[in-house]
């Protein structure tokens, strides 16, 4: 073995070491997670089928965050909870770890019969350990015909 | 250039570094979400239900730091049978007798809440019992509960 490589070798783990003794400990509650309900609404008229969507959570801060995305539905200004519609899947499917930064999420709920004909509004929960700001959310809704 | 007596102490102080993170971070495999919660219990929680019954709980998850945490929530449910995971009713398919749904709600004071509503349908006149049982993964210790809505 070249004494170069070892040295290049050595500084890489050296830096690695470094890195990872001031990044922030997750341990027993120190991990800082930032949630919220984000600013952002897609919407669905309710019919007699399945609805599905997707979120997408990017990040500006080149670091892959954890995150967890929750459709959180309104009608008329009041949130829903599961007596008037329920989860049938979540599925995290997609982390760019080289792109963009992106978690995205789908889902499919299956409403009420009563909300037929209603507007339902979907706005995301963020669940995060990305403390930056900056951060870009988007998302799509339809029904499953 | 690194002579050898360097080259170890390097070493030796970025391994020590790294045990100790992986001691108090308790990092497994590639995942911080290693703080897992089940019971040794058949069921975790169960609820009785008359034909045409409706009922309504939330589940509360409290970190036991207080803080906010990340939580991942598995669970299943069986009716008329305490061995939940070797019986438990699909999500879908035929309408069981008592069906459950849910969704998962924004946090309230760092904890994390999740909807169920039991419906039991008016046809099966028989009383039947509904068994849950859950799994919980994250980055805290929990304790959790369920309790009965309006």
């Amino acid at each position: 073995m070249r004494q170069e490589n070892i040295e290049t070798d050595i500084k890489y783990i050296q830096d690695e070491t470094l890195r990872l003794s001031t990044s922030q400990p997750f341990f027993n509650g120190q991990l800082k997670v930032n949630a919220f309900e984000a600013d952002y609404t897609c919407s669905v008229v309710a019919d007699r089928y399945d609805i599905w969507g997707v979120f997408n959570f990017i990040n500006p801060s080149q670091i892959l965050p954890f995150c967890r995305i929750v459709p959180v539905f309104y009608v008329n200004g009041v949130r829903l909870d599961a007596e008037r519609i329920t989860q049938l899947s979540a599925y995290r499917v997609k982390v760019l770890y080289e792109q963009s930064q992106q978690v995205a999420y789908e889902y499919r709920f299956r409403p009420n019969v009563d909300l037929v004909g209603q507007t339902i509004e979907i706005k995301p929960y963020i669940i995060t350990n990305d403390l930056t700001e900056g951060y870009t959310i988007n998302g799509s809704w339809g029904l499953l015909r | 250039m690194i002579n050898r007596d360097t080259t170890a102490s390097v070493l030796k102080k970025c391994i020590e570094t790294l045990e100790q993170k992986q001691s108090v971070q308790k990092v497994d495999y590639t995942s911080i979400i290693t703080k897992k919660w089940t019971s040794q219990n058949q069921y975790d929680f169960s609820v009785d239900t008359t034909a045409g019954q409706i009922k309504k709980f939330i589940l509360t998850v409290n970190s036991v730091s207080g803080d906010k945490m990340l939580l991942t929530l598995d669970w299943w449910y069986s009716i008329n049978n305490a061995d939940v995971i070797n019986n438990f009713v699909f999500s879908q398919g035929s309408l069981p007798s008592v069906d459950v749904s849910f969704i998962e709600l924004p946090m309230s004071d760092n904890s994390y809440q999740f909807s169920f509503v039991l419906r039991h349908n008016q046809y099966d006149t028989d009383n039947l019992t509904s068994y849950f049982k859950f799994a919980f993964t994250g980055t805290d210790d929990i304790t959790w509960n369920m309790t009965e809505v309006a």
